[in-house]
C-alpha cells in the first residue's frame, strides 16, 4: 500500500536515490530526502509511536517539527524525532516507550486502569508513606518515558562556532525572505535561519499548488540567493534568545552563537489541532501537516478525507487533496464561511456542512470514520483521514525570551505580538497577517526597519498588514460524556485533567501546567498551551489575556547535549621549568589553573619520595620551582606610597637591596593575599603574589590607582619571570659556583634583595627563609629559567641537591609555623588570629581594610596556634578541616596537619578560640569517622624556633619588625 | 589565496619582544617612523620587527635580539617571553570557533586583545592573504598551542 | 551575551570582562564613625537604579566604567576608568 504521489513542483526528495532502513524489524524504503516519518506514512505505515502515559496508538499530528507521537531509539542515539530526521541508510530504529512492539504494546493496559490515574495522582497517590516513593517513582519512570541513555556511550561533543551579523531573519516563509532581502537592499550583513532544509516555508507547502504564486517564489528564492550579504543558515532553529540579541542556533553541525544587531522574528504559527474524542487516532492530522506530507514528501495523507475546518486555509488544504487524488468526501465548517477557496471547493461537487460540529473520530487502531454534527443533527462519514484546520497559535519563544508581550486580538482569534523591544521587529503570520501579499509586504518594512535600526536612521511607521478576519476557532474544543479528548498529546493530557486541576484550584495557567503537567512535554506546548489557555480561560470565565501564558524559555526544540558541551577549553598554566619536571618524574597537581610538581617520584612511594625531599632541603639541599607565585613590578614617583596603602606594613621605609613580608587585607580586615615584596630603587617595587591570586590582585591594585589618583605603574609579569627556591645548608656553597655576587652574610644577609647574574643571565635574588633554611629565591626571565633551573641541578648534584615538590614545601613550611593564606586563613580571618599582629603597623595613616584592623584587634575571639598530636597510631591522623572539640562545643579546626620526618611528629596549625591557645592546653580533634584523638598546643615554629638555621651566625636586617 | 590555503599553525619566536611602559612613548614611535600609530595599531618595520601602540605609557616593540635600548628617564623597558605563532590559511574561520570577537570590525594594522579559547592573547591584523602573527603569556603557550591545532585537526568546518 | 562597545576597543563581549564592583566614595579613614565604617563596608542597597561600576577588560588590562541600569541589565555609557592611558608613570 504505496502512497507516495506523482511528483509535486517543490518536493524535498530526490526520486533517483533510495533509503533503506528498518522500522521496528520491517525494511522501509524512502528517498534520500525523506524524514523518517514521511518514509513510513508512504509504505503505509499509519501508527508510528505509541502515547507517553496510556500507549495509545500515534500517527502524524501536527509534522512540524515538533512531532512527539514518532520518537525513536536507535543503538546509539535516543529521541530521534521521526519528522525531522532523515532515515541513515541501514540503521535501525525503535519507536520509544514500547513494551514488547509498537504494534503489540503490553503498556497499553495502563489505559485500562486509566480511571484511577486522576490529573495529579503522582503527586498525591504515592506521596504517603514516603518510604514507598522510590519505588513508585522507579515504576512510573518505566512505565512512562522516552528513549533510554545507553551510559558506555562515548563522549560528544561538537564545536560551537561565533558568528555576527548586523540583521538576524528567524524564518525564511515568504515574510522571512522578503525581510532577508529588504535589509540587505540596506547595505547589512543578513543571516537568514531556518529549521528546515530548504527555506520557502508555508509559501512552499500552502501555496504549493497555487500558480499565480510562482513569480513571486522564484524572485523571493532567485535574490536571496544572489545576494552576497545574505548568508543563509538552514536545518538550523534558534534555541534560545538572549540579551544584546545573542541567538543560540541549533544546526546540524553543532550550535552557532550568533551576535545580531536586529532581530526580525518570522517564525509563523503554529497549528492548533482540534480536541474532540479521539482526536489522537492515527490519521487525524492538521491540514497543515497533511500540506507538508504532500508537498514536500510527495506521500498523500489517507485516501479519503473529511476537513474540519474553521478558516480558508482548511479549504486550501482540500483543495490541495483533490488535486493529489484524494477522495474529500466532506467540509465540515465550524464558521469560516464563504472565502476565495471555497468556491472552487465547491466547483468540486465536495459537500460543505457549514455550521458543523465535530462528536468524535472512530476507529481500533486507526481512523475508520467521523461522527459529526450538522445543525445539531449528528451524522457519520467513512474515512480515513481527518483534516484539522482550526487555527493557529503564534511561534512566539524568540519573541518572549526577547522580553515582547503579547495581547489576543479578538477578530482573528490569535496572540499577537505588542511592545517589541528595541532592535527586534515580527512579520508574517506572527503578526497576524495572512494574505501572502501582505505578508511580504510587511517582511518587506521589518527588514528595512531592522536594517535602518543597525545604521541609527530612524525607522519611518509601520503600515498594519493585520488580517481582517478569523484564522483561528475561538474555542475549538468540543467535550464528549465519553472522554478522551486530548489537548495534551505529549503528556496525554484529556479535557477531564484540566478541568480536574481547575477544580483543585490550580486555576492560574502557571499552576495549571505544574500540576497538570500540560506543555512540559517535549513539543512544550506547541501545540497544546493554546487549548489549554482557551479552556481555562472559558471555565475561569477570564479573557485570554487575563489568563496569560506560561514563560516559553530555551530551548526551542530538543537540543542535543553534544551541542551544549562544545569543545574543552579548559586554560592550563604550564612553568617555564615544566619540561624538566616531567623528565624528572614529576607527579603534578592541579593549582588554580597552574601544573606543579607535588612532588617527584623517586622513591618506592609518594611518602617515601616527599621524605626524601624534605630530607634533601633540610640536610643538603634542594630546588623547587615557585614561578607560579604572582610578580608583579611598581614603579614610578608614587610606588612607595601605593606599597604603604595596599599592605599591612610600612613599605616606604624599606630599603632599596631590602625585601619585606608583604601582607594585605581587604576593607573587612580579611587576610586576602601574601608575598614578598623587595624595592629595587626608590621608584621601583617587585611584589610576588600567592599563587592564586595573582590575577585577582593586580586587577585590584590597578584599580586602586586609579581611585587613589597615585602616579605609579603597576605591571603583571607572573608569566614573563621563571623563579625557584634554592634552599638548604648547602645553598650558598652551590650558588657561589654560578654567581659573582657576594653571597657572604655580610654582603647579602637574611631577607636582602640583590641584582646580579646567574648561570650568564639577569637575576634578582632574595634570602629568603619559607621552608626555614638558608635559602635564595632566584627570578629570572622565563625565557631563560630552564637554563638557569638546569645549570644548578646539573652543578647540585656534587652537593646532593633534590629538586622538592609542593607537598615537601608544605611540610617544610608547617614545621616552621608558617602560613598559607587561603588554607591557614579563611574567607573571615584577620591578622590577630593568622597570629601575625607584628605584620599589622597601625602607625601609617591610611592602608587597606586600617579603620577594620584597628577594631578587630580588640575584638580577637580566635587564634591560629601550632599543635602536636599525643597519639602516634598511623590511623589516628586528624584531616585539614577536622574540628576540635570542648564540652561538646567546636570550638576551632585543624588548618594545617603532618607527620614531620624530621621532628618525628605529627604537628599541625589550628585556628582555635582564645580559652584554649595556650601552650600545653590539650586539644580534642575529632577525626572523620567520629573517634577524638588528643594533641597539645605548642609553640611554634616546631624547627628551629630561633631561626638559627636559615640565617646562620647573624641577626636580620631589613626583615620583619 | 589564504582562504583556500590549509590551515597551519607554526610557533613564531620573536626573542627580541619588548613591553615598554613609562613617559613618552611618543617619542619612541616618532623614533621608528610610527608617529601617526593610534592606540591599539602597530606597524612592521622589517621582517620580525614590529612596533605596537597600546597607549600613551604603554608600546610592544618587536626589536633584534641585538638591538641596544636606549631608555630616558622614567621609561622601562622588559623583555616579553610570550608564545608566539603564526596562523596561515583562513585563519577567521578558526577564530570563529575559539574566538567571539566580530573580526569584521578589526582591519590590516590592528594591535587587537582579545580572548581565545579562555586565554588573553594579542594579534597582528594581517593584509588579506598574509599569515596571521598572534601570542600569549608563555606559561598559556602550550595549552593555546595544543587547543588551536586540536580545534583545526577536529573541526569538520577547517 | 551582551556587548558593549568600549572606546578604542570596539564592540566586545561581555564575558571578556570581569566585574569590579560598583563605585563607591571610599570613606575617610581618619574621621570616619563605626556605624559609617560598618555601612561602608557591610551595607549595599540593592535597589534597582542606574549606578557606575568598575568593568575590566581582562584582554588589555583596561578599568572601564560603565553606567548600568541594574533593572534592564542595560548598559548606557562607556567610559575609561582613569585618564586613560594618559597617567604618566
Amino acid at each position: 500500500m504505496m502512497r507516495r504521489l506523482s511528483p509535486q513542483p517543490l518536493e524535498w526528495i530526490n526520486r533517483s536515490q533510495s533509503v533503506t532502513f528498518v522500522f521496528e524489524g520491517e525494511e522501509i524504503k524512502g528517498f534520500d530526502g525523506d524524514v523518517i516519518s514521511s518514509a513510513l506514512w508512504a509504505q503505509g505505515h499509519k501508527v508510528l509511536g505509541r502515547s507517553f502515559k496510556y500507549h495509545r496508538r500515534r500517527g502524524l499530528l501536527s509534522f512540524a517539527n515538533h512531532d512527539i507521537n514518532v520518537m525513536l531509539q536507535t543503538a546509539d542515539t535516543p529521541n530521534v524525532r521521526g519528522d525531522v530526521v532523515q532515515p541513515e541508510q541501514g540503521q535501525t530504529y525503535k519507536a520509544v516507550n514500547t513494551f514488547g512492539s509498537l504494534a503489540q504494546d503490553k503498556g497499553a493496559l495502563v489505559e485500562w486502569i486509566s480511571k484511577f490515574l486522576p490529573v495529579g495522582f503522582y503527586y498525591k497517590a504515592f506521596y504517603s508513606p514516603k518510604f514507598l516513593f522510590p519505588k513508585w517513582e522507579r515504576l512510573i519512570r518505566e512505565m512512562a518515558g522516552l528513549g533510554t541513555v545507553d551510559t558506555s556511550w562515548g563522549e560528544r561533543r561538537q564545536p560551537k562556532r561565533y558568528r555576527h551579523c548586523d540583521v538576524a531573519v528567524i524564518g525564511a516563509g515568504p515574510s522571512g525572505m522578503a525581510a532577508a532581502i529588504a535589509a540587505a537592499k540596506q547595505g547589512v550583513d543578513v543571516c537568514l535561519i531556518d529549521e528546515n532544509p530548504y527555506i520557502g516555508g508555508s509559501l512552499d507547502y500552502q501555496y504549493a499548488n497555487e500558480e499565480a504564486l510562482e513569480v513571486t517564489r522564484d524572485d523571493l528564492k532567485t535574490t536571496i540567493a544572489e545576494m552576497d550579504n545574505i548568508q543563509v543558515i538552514t536545518s538550523a532553529f534558534v534555541a534560545g534568545f538572549y540579551g544584546d540579541n545573542w541567538l543560540a542556533v541549533n544546526s546540524q553541525q553543532g550550535l552557532i552563537k550568533l551576535s545580531a544587531q536586529s532581530v526580525v522574528v518570522a517564525t509563523g504559527v503554529f497549528e492548533q489541532p482540534a480536541v474532540f474524542r479521539n482526536n489522537d487516532l492515527p490519521g487525524v492530522m492538521n491540514a497543515s501537516a497533511a500540506q507538508r506530507l504532500m508537498a514536500r514528501y510527495a506521500v498523500a495523507p489517507c485516501k479519503e478525507a473529511v476537513v474540519l475546518t474553521a478558516n480558508p486555509e482548511g479549504y486550501r488544504a482540500a483543495l490541495d487533496l483533490i488535486k493529489n487524488g484524494v477522495v474529500v468526501k466532506a467540509i465540515l465548517d465550524t464558521g469560516c464561511g464563504e472565502n476565495s477557496w471555497s468556491v472552487p471547493v465547491k466547483q468540486a461537487g465536495i459537500p460543505v456542512f457549514e455550521n458543523a460540529a465535530i462528536i468524535e473520530a472512530k476507529g481500533r487502531k486507526a481512523l475508520q470514520g467521523v461522527v459529526y454534527a450538522v445543525n445539531g443533527v449528528q451524522q457519520s462519514l467513512d474515512c480515513d483521514g481527518l483534516l484539522m484546520s482550526v487555527g493557529w497559535a503564534p511561534a512566539g519563544a524568540p519573541l518572549y525570551q526577547a522580553g515582547s508581550k503579547f495581547a489576543y486580538n479578538a477578530i482573528l482569534e490569535q496572540l499577537l505580538p505588542q511592545e517589541l523591544p528595541q532592535g527586534v521587529f515580527a512579520c508574517g503570520r506572527i503578526n497576524g497577517v495572512f494574505e501572502i501579499v501582505d505578508q511580504i509586504k510587511d517582511g518587506q518594512q521589518a527588514g528595512m526597519a531592522a536594517a535602518l535600526a543597525v545604521q541609527d536612521k530612524s525607522v519611518p511607521d509601520f503600515t498594519d498588514y493585520t488580517a481582517t478576519r478569523a484564522h483561528s476557532h475561538s474555542y475549538p474544543i468540543w467535550q464528549h460524556p465519553k472522554g478522551k479528548e486530548f489537548i495534551d498529546f505529549d503528556e496525554d493530557i484529556q479535557i477531564k485533567d484540566l478541568k480536574g486541576a481547575i477544580a483543585q484550584g490550580f486555576d492560574n495557567i502557571e499552576l495549571m501546567k505544574r500540576f497538570s503537567t500540560i506543555g512540559m512535554g517535549p513539543s512544550q506546548g506547541k501545540h497544546s498551551n493554546m487549548n489549554g489557555i482557551r479552556l481555562l480561560a472559558k471555565l475561569t470565565g477570564k479573557s485570554i489575556d487575563q489568563t496569560g501564558s506560561t514563560t516559553a524559555r530555551p530551548m526551542f526544540h530538543p537540543t542535543e547535549v553534544s551541542h551544549l558541551a562544545g569543545m574543552r577549553f579548559r586554560p592550563e598554566r604550564l612553568t617555564p621549568m615544566h619540561a624538566f619536571h616531567q623528565q624528572a618524574k614529576a607527579k603534578f597537581m592541579e593549582a588554580g589553573v597552574w601544573l606543579r610538581p607535588e612532588y617527584y617520584a623517586t622513591e618506592s612511594s609518594r611518602e617515601a619520595s616527599i621524605a626524601a625531599e624534605v630530607a634533601a632541603v633540610r640536610n643538603a639541599v634542594g630546588l623547587i620551582d615557585v614561578s607560579t607565585l604572582g610578580k608583579l613590578e611598581v614603579f614610578g614617583r608614587d610606588s612607595a606610597e601605593l606599597m604603604d596603602r595596599l599592605y599591612t606594613m610600612r613599605m616606604s621605609n624599606m630599603a632599596v637591596g631590602a625585601s619585606r613580608y608583604a601582607l594585605m587585607v581587604d576593607d573587612s580586615g580579611v587576610v586576602i593575599d601574601d608575598g614578598v615584596a623587595v624595592r629595587y630603587s626608590d621608584e621601583h617595587f617587585y611584589v610576588t603574589t600567592t599563587t592564586s591570586t595573582s590575577d585577582s590582585a593586580y586587577r585590584m591594585i590597578q584599580k586602586k590607582v586609579i581611585e587613589w589618583g597615585l602616579k605609579v605603574t603597576v605591571l603583571n609579569r607572573t608569566g614573563q619571570i621563571g623563579a625557584m627556591n634554592l634552599a638548604g645548608p648547602n645553598s650558598r656553597q652551590l650558588l657561589s659556583q654560578l654567581t659573582d655576587l657576594d653571597l657572604s652574610n655580610e654582603a647579602f644577609p637574611y631577607l636582602a634583595m640583590r641584582q646580579a647574574k646567574v648561570c650568564g643571565v639577569d637575576a634578582t635574588f632574595i634570602r629568603v627563609g619559607f621552608v626555614g633554611e638558608l635559602g635564595y629565591e632566584i627570578h629570572v626571565s622565563a625565557q631563560d629559567a630552564e637554563h638557569v633551573w638546569q645549570q644548578i641541578m646539573l652543578l647540585g648534584e656534587s652537593f646532593a641537591i633534590k629538586p622538592f615538590g609542593v607537598e615537601a614545601q608544605r611540610q617544610l613550611r608547617l614545621e616552621k609555623g608558617h602560613i598559607i593564606v587561603g588554607q591557614d586563613t579563611d574567607g573571615l580571618t584577620n591578622p590577630f588570629e593568622a597570629n601575625m599582629p607584628w605584620a599589622v603597623h597601625f602607625k601609617k595613616t591610611y592602608f587597606l581594610g586600617k579603620p577594620s584592623l584597628v577594631r578587630l584587634k580588640t575584638l580577637q575571639k580566635r587564634i591560629l596556634v601550632g599543635f602536636e598530636l599525643l597519639s602516634a597510631a598511623a590511623d589516628d591522623m586528624p584531616l585539614e578541616s577536622n574540628l576540635i572539640i570542648d564540652d561538646g562545643e567546636m570550638v576551632g579546626r585543624v588548618t594545617s596537619i603532618g607527620r614531620s620526618a624530621t621532628l618525628q611528629k605529627v604537628i599541625g596549625l589550628a585556628m582555635v578560640e582564645l580559652a584554649c591557645s595556650q601552650v600545653d592546653s590539650e586539644l580534642t580533634i575529632k577525626l572523620s569517622d567520629g573517634r577524638m584523638v588528643s594533641a597539645k598546643v605548642v609553640k611554634t615554629p616546631f624547627y628551629d624556633p630561633q631561626g638559627l638555621l636559615q640565617k646562620p651566625q647573624e641577626s636580620a636586617l631589613g626583615g620583619a619588625a | 589565496m589564504s582562504t583556500t590555503q590549509a590551515l597551519q599553525i607554526h610557533c613564531k619566536p620573536l626573542p627580541g619582544l619588548m613591553h615598554f611602559r613609562g613617559a613618552n612613548m611618543a617619542s619612541i614611535l616618532e623614533k621608528n617612523d610610527a608617529a601617526d600609530l593610534q592606540i591599539f595599531q602597530y606597524r612592521k618595520l622589517s621582517d620580525d620587527r614590529f612596533i605596537a601602540n597600546l597607549g600613551a605609557e604603554e608600546i610592544y616593540f618587536c626589536v633584534d635580539a641585538a638591538e641596544s635600548l636606549e631608555l630616558q628617564a622614567n621609561q622601562y623597558a622588559f623583555p616579553r617571553a610570550d608564545a608566539t605563532f603564526e596562523l596561515s590559511g583562513n585563519w577567521k574561520a578558526l577564530m570563529s570557533e575559539v574566538c567571539i570577537y566580530d573580526f569584521r570590525q578589526s582591519q590590516p594594522g590592528d594591535f587587537l586583545m582579545v580572548s581565545i579559547a579562555g586565554v588573553s592573547a594579542w594579534l597582528l591584523i594581517p593584509e588579506a592573504d598574509e599569515p596571521l602573527i598572534l601570542g600569549c603569556d608563555p606559561t598559556f603557550g602550550h595549552y593555546f598551542q595544543e587547543i588551536l591545532m586540536k580545534q583545526i585537526e577536529e573541526s569538520p568546518f577547517l | 551575551m551582551k556587548f558593549v562597545t568600549c572606546p578604542s576597543l570596539g564592540r566586545r563581549a561581555l564575558s571578556e570582562f570581569t566585574f569590579g564592583g560598583r563605585v563607591e566614595k571610599e570613606t575617610d579613614q581618619e574621621a570616619v564613625s563605626e556605624r559609617e565604617w560598618a555601612e561602608y563596608v557591610f551595607y549595599h542597597n540593592g535597589a534597582p537604579k542606574t549606578q557606575q561600576e568598575w568593568w575590566y577588560h581582562r584582554p588589555t588590562g583596561i578599568w572601564f566604567l560603565f553606567q548600568r541600569n541594574t533593572l534592564t541589565d542595560s548598559i548606557t555609557q562607556v567610559d575609561f576608568a582613569n585618564k586613560g592611558l594618559t597617567n604618566d608613570a
